[in-house]
């Protein structure tokens, strides 16, 4: 019980700024080619929580910020019956921000954002699929693509990277120069919840042709889901051009930070949109900002402003209860103004050469926000890309025009499931 | 592998999991299924309950600002039925529908009874018995209730001490209503305080190491 945290730089807006209709909980999942087990997965789980201190905590209340308390009682493994995503009910869930969920063959992890980032999460599930295999008996052997559930937890791992890394707490351009982007809009599920598409497809091919283009995947899956909406956005008669993507970037591919919390930076991805833009055009825009908005010297700029903004005395002394509305006011009306949609890409996971043949794929779903009511999360595993749409409207043209174009592009197979919530 | 022509996908699924044509005949295996089956209507159920509520509360307070309006307009009774639905709908939503912590239940119904009682004291002519009598008992009752949840909780005690932080805070209400002229009966709105202040010092005295950590965690900037 003596170990506490405070939330990182990033996590507190998450804290601020969810609700009923904002779950900020993210899901990673693992999908193997046998069913899963419960009971094993439920030792795997019982060994690998004392790995990963910083995510088994519960919150508390406090006057100036809320915090992280280390959480003593048991984290159940849960066969999944709810939509993804949904709010965590603390009460269920014995307090805990996250939860562990199995269905089939897949193991999933669902975390309240303000404990850590798709980076975060994904190593869990990696080592706790290892676990899980290895009390499977399964012959598979940990290297330094994972951590390993025996070792201790590092200072490291569980420090504020934004901290670490800030070079400066002078506020040079407090305010976000992006400006405001066609937003979704559409008719919301009945009932409320998370309506999830996802289309599988060869990661490898997809590269190549993305590459032929001049692009990278990333920026190959970007641009034409900027064309989709745009098309899609026409038949609104919409008279908005700016389609910005807001696209997470880890920054520990930038600094060399093994933090398990939060430590990313969002770069805005905008293409002002006119009819007769070709897609190689937009695949040129995407590109190029992607270069600059991830570039080392662009993302320190980011965290000194975000360590300056939450380091102000005047945002520390006033209490919660007058704050985290204020946040949740600037959340929505300057930080997800100046966003169409959210693509979160996790990239190409690593796993131990021991555990690749144990597993099938790996996916990433984001929530939805009122503003934002369709995202997409990413991932790829064993040359299997994963896109995943979650929505909380009816709507799913762009869906379904963006899986076309992807086929009529590349010539690929898309394979596509969903959950069917509120069809 | 069925494949949807005007998607232009393929899916396991019986139907297209984009326009929802039916691809197959054949129902798709059960334990070839992404996703559980869910059931829908209790979830349409649940939100519903809510928004009924609301939607409730609020057409009843119209219904009876008309009549209040139409049949004594020299008295608008009304505002005792409007604070008497907030109250309700407080206790609906939050008390009993939400999956909140139990501490934070009882300082929401000590908030908004607080609030019921001002307006109906209020509207009745201001005799002061709310503020003068029922506030500071009420704030009492609430920080004993807390305290001795607390005592039996043990090891899960530091979950409520935010809450009884709040409400010891509550306890110095009446004395500030007294010193400024809504309340004149000193004594009882002198034992909310008191007992406020002895809640907090027993604290100190009985958790003091640990109740210190909570206070150095509460209060972090």
């Amino acid at each position: 019980m003596d170990q506490w945290y405070k939330i990182d730089n990033t996590g507190k807006i998450f804290h601020a700024v969810s609700n009923a209709s904002n779950s900020a909980v993210f899901r990673v999942s693992m999908t193997l080619h046998e069913t899963i087990d419960p009971k094993i997965l439920q030792e795997a789980l019982d060994i690998v929580v004392m790995r990963f201190p910083t995510l088994t905590v519960r919150v508390r209340k406090g006057l100036f910020w809320d915090f992280l308390e280390q959480n003593d009682q048991l984290l159940q493994v849960k066969k999944e019956s709810d939509y993804p995503c949904a709010p965590i009910d603390r009460k269920e869930n014995n307090a805990f921000l996250i939860r562990v969920l199995y269905f089939g063959k897949r193991i999933s992890v669902e975390v309240f954002h303000s404990l850590t980032d798709g980076g975060g999460a994904a190593e869990f599930l990696k080592t706790l699929t290892y676990q899980y295999l290895t009390l499977k008996g399964e012959p598979v052997e940990a290297d330094d693509k994972i951590m390993k559930p025996y070792d201790a937890p590092k200072r490291e791992e569980v420090e504020d990277s934004f901290e670490k890394y800030a070079t400066s707490r002078e506020v040079k351009n407090p305010a976000s120069s992006d400006k405001k982007a066609y937003q979704l809009k559409g008719t919301q599920l009945n009932p409320p919840g998370i309506n999830v598409i996802q289309g599988v497809v060869d990661a490898g091919a997809l590269n190549t042709y993305a590459k032929a283009q001049g692009t990278s995947l990333t920026g190959f899956l970007t641009s034409v889901l900027i064309n989709v909406i745009h098309m899609e956005k026409n038949r609104e008669k919409s008279k908005a051009s700016l389609i910005t993507v807001a696209m997470p970037v880890s920054l520990r591919r930038h600094f060399p930070s093994v933090s398990i919390r939060n430590f990313f930076s969002v770069s805005n991805i905008g293409v002002r949109m006119s009819d007769d833009m070709p897609l190689e055009e937009v695949i040129k825009e995407v590109t190029k900002q992607l270069i600059a908005k991830t570039d080392k010297g662009f993302l320190q700029e980011g965290i000194n402003r975000f360590v300056a903004f939450q380091s102000n005395l005047l945002l520390r002394i006033v209490p919660v209860f007058i704050k985290y509305p204020v946040m949740r006011f600037a959340f929505n009306q300057f930080g997800e103004r100046a966003k169409t949609i959210t693509v979160s890409n996790l990239g190409n996971i690593q796993l131990p050469d021991s555990m690749r043949p144990y597993a099938d794929s790996m996916d990433v779903v984001l929530y939805p926000t009122n503003k934002s009511p369709i995202n997409v999360g990413t991932a790829t595993v064993n040359n299997k890309l994963t896109i995943t749409f979650s929505r909380s409207i009816e709507e799913n043209e762009i869906i379904r025009t963006f899986f076309k174009e992807i086929t009529r592009l590349t010539g690929l197979d898309v394979t596509v499931s969903s959950n069917g919530w509120g069809e | 592998m069925n494949r949807c022509q005007e998607c232009e996908i393929v899916t396991e699924e019986q139907t297209c999991p984009l326009c929802h044509k039916v691809l197959s005949e054949v129902e798709q295996a059960k334990d070839r299924r992404a996703y559980p089956v869910y059931d829908q209507q209790e979830y349409k159920m649940r939100a519903r309950i809510s928004k009924l509520a609301i939607i409730g509360g609020i057409l009843a307070t119209l219904i009876c600002f008309l009549i209040n309006v139409i049949v004594m307009p020299h008295f608008l009774w009304v505002f005792y039925v409007a604070v008497a639905i907030f109250y309700l709908l407080v206790s609906l939503n939050h008390t009993i529908l939400s999956a909140s912590h139990l501490g934070g239940k009882i300082t929401a119904q000590v908030i908004s009874l607080t609030i019921l009682l001002l307006v109906v004291d209020g509207m009745s002519g201001s005799v002061q018995w709310s503020v003068n009598y029922v506030v500071p008992f009420v704030i009492i009752a609430g920080i004993m209730l807390i305290s001795v949840i607390m005592i039996k909780v043990r090891m899960k005690w530091t979950g409520y001490i935010s809450f009884l932080l709040m409400m010891i805070a509550l306890g110095f209400l009446p004395l500030i209503l007294y010193f400024t002229g809504v309340a004149n009966v000193l004594w009882p709105s002198v034992s909310a305080a008191s007992f406020g202040a002895a809640t907090f010092i027993a604290m100190l005295l009985i958790a003091n190491e640990a109740f210190m950590t909570q206070l150095g965690r509460r209060f972090h900037f």
